[in-house]
């Protein structure tokens, strides 16, 4: 009998290797597109508070393209927004939630509600989950979504303050960091109740692009290793930006895979993960996904695949303007891969 | 009429194609090799590249104890310091928080040197910034500004979710030599072609660099005027190119050697 989707992400997400038939083509980040939403004649931002349109959105990838997974949230402004950032949905069908907030001066200032689990949009999400799990649960994993500690400290604090403090209060910032392993353990492990089966941990915040690999390793690393270990289910871990250099600070934190972008080199990563964690990655989400041809995902899948990744998946969340002709080719590569 | 001596091509020979694993350097080497020898102006160049604003501040004063005019320590000084902290920022030593930081210091020191001159230090040429209609994401625009500040050029910076209309009405009050827009998602972008395009409408012809996490070449090449900005600090360098009068087909064209032998990776 052919394994469903949900457990061949699992046991690939494992390490399972031998017990799978292909390698899995998921993703780790939001997978939403504008034409999915054409089909589904659904859109942004109502997605975004609305519990039930966010299930249909969450699982579009799934049911029209045959993306591996049924996911929620689409931005990384939930967390913030329960604690009294200033959160800007969008207008526009294609609009990500934002964080126009420019920062809270003190740690301190922070209002942490108690119960923040019925607060903002996290009912909403925590609902979404469980509508997916009952309606594709048995075949596609509900991957949901959390911010990783530095990234809720780079929202709370404002992030180009955030950056300036590194270097003239660096205990400030690890006190905003702080903030966030408990409520955002909490959190995912919420999402796990109401039926996810893995939790991805974004930390977009906490790119080599923006933090050099010895500031992830003092305000990006520790923070993810405390949470992680809080959370009680599977977890990737996900930075953007070229992760060559923190690669074995990613695996420490102790998540079951590291979900790495484009620009990470992967034939260095992956002897890293092994017997340690597994890896996902990472077809180029502009140059292949967004600007590319089925040809060019095509070729992008099976280089992955022979360099030896786990799962195959996106390097970074779709672009919501992501042709599903493209998602389709992302997909069927892998499948035809192994067919021959 | 007092004039900033332009630099630009004293970085050029800074920026080279550098590749950190064949030819590991330290920090220090780096600053070592990029100090200034004279002390009064190593003080102040080394005040910017730690990002200590005090330092600058008490170097300043020092050198201009020992007779040295502002603007000499403003050249000699705080630029030196500056181009040390880009080449830091090349070569993968300094991230953004020590640019941030120096171009902080900087700032501070063009204020100090401006007020012993008794009015501003005249500027290279008027450069506008912005990130794009939808998108907040701003470090990038914040490190470009920085870099163009604290090379002598005069930044209007218009902030983050920036109306396409306003970009084009400051660009046509202003008349800037350069405009630059940076954008981090795919859904963003699509302002730039809107703002060329409504630049073109108008009859004015103008560089416009753009860049930022999801922005490539092939997508900024498609609209007139587009240059694909690759690294915040080649935004000096094009700036320079633009006030020359160089056009943006030529900036375009010639793009690795306006910024020092970058090479594209397609």
């Amino acid at each position: 009998m052919a394994l469903s989707s949900k457990d061949r992400v699992m046991l690939a997400l494992k390490g399972k290797k031998d017990e799978i038939d292909r390698t899995p083509v998921t993703c780790a980040n939001q997978t939403v597109t504008v034409e999915q939403m054409d089909n589904l004649g659904i859109y942004w931002p109502e997605g975004h508070s609305d519990a039930e349109k966010m299930a249909q959105l969450g699982m579009a990838a799934y049911k029209q393209c045959g993306l591996e997974v049924a996911d929620a949230p689409f931005d990384q402004a939930v967390e913030a927004e329960i604690l009294g950032c200033e959160v800007d949905l969008g207008k526009k069908k294609e609009s990500i939630p934002s964080v126009p907030f420019h920062g809270y001066k003190e740690p301190g200032d922070v209002p942490i509600p108690e119960d923040f689990l019925e607060k903002g949009r996290i009912p909403t999400v925590l609902k979404a989950i469980e509508i997916m799990k009952k309606d594709v649960g048995e075949e596609a994993p509900v991957i949901s979504h959390t911010n990783g500690p530095f990234s809720l400290a780079g929202h709370l604090g404002e992030i180009n303050k955030i950056l300036i403090m590194i270097l003239r209060t660096p205990e400030k910032v690890k006190e905003f960091a702080e903030i966030g392993i408990d409520l955002i353990a909490d959190y995912a492990n919420a999402q796990f109740d109401a039926g996810a089966d893995v939790v991805t941990v974004e930390d977009m915040l906490a790119s080599t692009d923006i933090l050099s690999p010895q500031m992830y390793d003092d305000f990006a690393a520790p923070f993810n290793t405390a949470c992680i270990k809080k959370i009680k289910g599977p977890t990737i871990l996900h930075v953007c930006g070229k992760g060559d250099l923190i690669v074995e600070s990613m695996i420490g934190s102790g998540a079951t895979n590291i979900s790495v972008d484009m620009a990470t080199d992967l034939n260095k990563a992956i002897p890293k993960t092994r017997g340690r964690c597994t890896i996902m990655g990472s077809v180029d989400t502009i140059k292949a996904l967004f600007q590319g041809t089925p040809e060019i995902v095509r070729e992008q899948v099976i280089s992955n695949i022979r360099q030896g990744v786990d799962l195959v998946a996106p390097g970074c969340a779709l672009s919501p303007l992501t042709k599903s002709e493209l998602i389709k080719a992302m997909v069927n590569a892998s499948i035809e891969y192994f067919a021959e | 009429m007092v004039i900033l001596a332009d630099k630009a091509k004293d970085l050029r020979t800074v920026f080279r194609r550098y590749s950190l694993e064949a030819e590991p350097a330290s920090p220090d080497a780096v600053i070592k090799t990029g100090l200034p020898s004279d002390p009064n102006f190593s003080k102040v160049a080394k005040g910017v590249i730690d990002g200590d604003a005090a330092a600058v501040e008490s170097s300043l004063k020092a050198a201009f104890g020992a007779g040295i005019d502002p603007l000499t320590a403003i050249n000699d000084g705080l630029i030196a310091g500056m181009n040390v902290v880009s080449d830091l920022y090349e070569k993968g030593l300094y991230y953004l928080p020590q640019v941030m930081i120096a171009a902080d210091a900087m700032a501070v020191g063009i204020g100090v040197c401006e007020d012993k001159l008794g009015h501003p230090a005249e500027k290279k040429g008027l450069v506008v910034t912005h990130v794009a209609e939808g998108d907040i994401h701003d470090i990038g625009k914040e490190i470009v500004s920085a870099l163009l500040a604290a090379n002598g050029y005069e930044v209007i910076n218009l902030g983050r979710d920036v109306p396409v209309e306003d970009v084009v009405n400051t660009v046509r009050e202003k008349k800037p030599a350069m405009v630059t827009g940076t954008a981090l998602m795919t859904t963003t972008m699509t302002a730039f072609p809107r703002i060329a395009a409504r630049l073109k409408e108008l009859g004015i012809v103008i560089p416009f660099v753009c860049g930022g996490g999801a922005v490539t070449r092939e997508f900024v090449e498609a609209y007139d005027y587009g240059i694909h900005g690759v690294k915040a600090h080649h935004a000096p360098h094009l700036a320079a190119a633009a006030v020359k009068g160089k056009s943006w087909k030529t900036i375009r064209e010639d793009y690795e050697d306006i910024t020092g032998g970058y090479a594209y990776k397609w």
